[in-house]
């Protein structure tokens, strides 16, 4: 490829065009690939990898395996409700939620089991089941 | 590579495309930051200041006046806001993938000859053609700039699909987590099949988002690339929040297209009988 030297314009537009290129595409490569930090500058595109890396998805039930609604056992009686206050992150909470399940007086003597999954980096691994007694 | 770096290079055409790019980025940093930066939610003086470029500068933008000068400052106000603001003032919200698209976005427009086209310039210079007797401008341009916009799209796609390739993504778990977290709050979906439509699911976007980068910049794959990816996105803005990010990357779109392709295109919408 050769270039006139009179033609200025078209070496500039070249350079900027080198240069933005590689701006776009070396932010990601240096953050994605080869571990560097994320900063102003070097832009990863990891659209929504964060989100539901901690979750918790649990189907209550008796010791019989009849299951039980959730919404109704937490009181949420055709109430609107927002899937935030129904977001278990870790195992440690969801035994917190049986317990105050446990704790409510229309939950008195109840023997609440649980079948909970968890995820741990996106992989989901069985964390509870039903032969835990979650009611003292 | 270099023949296709040199033809970029030389490539001049109708700047409708460009145009039409303004006006929509305009229209989506408006949506995004026109809100937030009154002055009545913010008491300290910086912000005031920002605001009193923001305002005149992307107004500008979207009507064409003083296109490259006003895109150019809008691109610069949006840079102060996401890198200043945002990286180095501590504005969480500022520096969220959708906002550093949309500056991205708008610094390369800002490149292009984006006011020949659907513009106030474009309206005065036919003007001054009609009172001086001469020719009416060509809407023609340099458009060396414009792949840039396409490459920052196919980067977008290309490094996200990289990022989904993993077991946890392909499994189908990381969109039942995504999917618990903005859905069904921690509750198992008892839904037969539910898990292999996740994993069907998940492969499919990984195996788009590999393919659209490169398939894109071919001409005669995109009537039905352009339309599948609008449903793609669409899916998104449906399911997901995404704040302005679809809508910034099917405006991008405009990037790919031949330029006499959105030429002919705007003609036959606006033939009249």
């Amino acid at each position: 490829m050769r270039v006139q030297s009179s033609d200025w314009i078209w070496r500039v537009r070249a350079g900027v065009f080198a240069l933005l290129f590689l701006w776009l595409n070396l932010g990601p490569v240096w953050v994605q690939l080869l571990g560097g930090r994320s900063s102003a500058l070097a832009r990863p595109w990891r659209m929504y990898s964060g989100v539901g890396q901690e979750v918790c998805l649990v189907q209550y039930q008796t010791p019989d395996g009849t299951l039980l609604n959730r919404r109704k056992l937490l009181g949420f009686h055709g109430n609107i409700i927002r899937n935030k206050q129904l977001l278990l992150r870790t195992v440690l909470a969801t035994r917190e939620e049986a317990l105050r399940i446990c704790k409510m007086p229309e939950n008195k003597g109840i023997d609440l089991r649980v079948t909970a999954h968890c995820s741990v980096r996106n992989r989901f691994h069985l964390a509870l089941d039903p032969s835990v007694v979650l009611c003292p | 590579m270099m023949t296709w770096v040199r033809e970029r290079m030389e490539a001049t055409g109708s700047t409708r495309a460009v145009g039409l790019m303004r006006i929509l980025l305009a229209a989506l940093i408006a949506s995004r930051w026109a809100g937030e930066l009154m002055p009545v939610w913010h008491q300290e003086w910086w912000y005031w200041v920002l605001a009193l470029f923001f305002y005149p500068a992307v107004t500008c933008m979207f009507f064409g006046i003083y296109s490259r000068w006003s895109t150019g400052l809008t691109a610069v106000v949006v840079a102060v806001m996401v890198w200043g603001f945002g990286w180095y003032g501590g504005v969480h919200d500022w520096i969220h993938h959708h906002t550093h698209l949309l500056m991205h976005a708008t610094l390369l427009i800002a490149l292009t000859p984006n006011g020949r086209s659907f513009s106030f310039d474009r309206w005065r210079a036919v003007g001054r053609a009609e009172r001086d007797g001469t020719p009416v401008p060509a809407e023609i341009g340099p458009l060396w700039a414009v792949s840039l916009l396409a490459v920052q799209v196919s980067a977008v796609y290309f490094y996200s699909a990289i990022d989904k390739t993993t077991l946890r993504f392909l499994s189908g778990d990381h969109l039942r987590g995504i999917f618990a977290v903005h859905y069904t709050g921690s509750e198992a979906v008892e839904v037969p099949g539910f898990g292999v439509i996740l994993l069907i699911g998940a492969v499919a976007v990984v195996a788009l988002e590999y393919a659209l980068p490169f398939a894109l910049f071919v001409r005669r794959w995109q009537w039905f690339l352009f339309p599948l990816g609008l449903l793609f996105h669409g899916m998104l803005y449906i399911l997901l929040p995404v704040g302005t990010f679809t809508c910034t990357m099917l405006t991008l779109y405009l990037a790919y297209a031949h330029p006499d392709d959105v030429h002919s295109f705007v003609d036959r919408l606006l033939k009249s009988p």
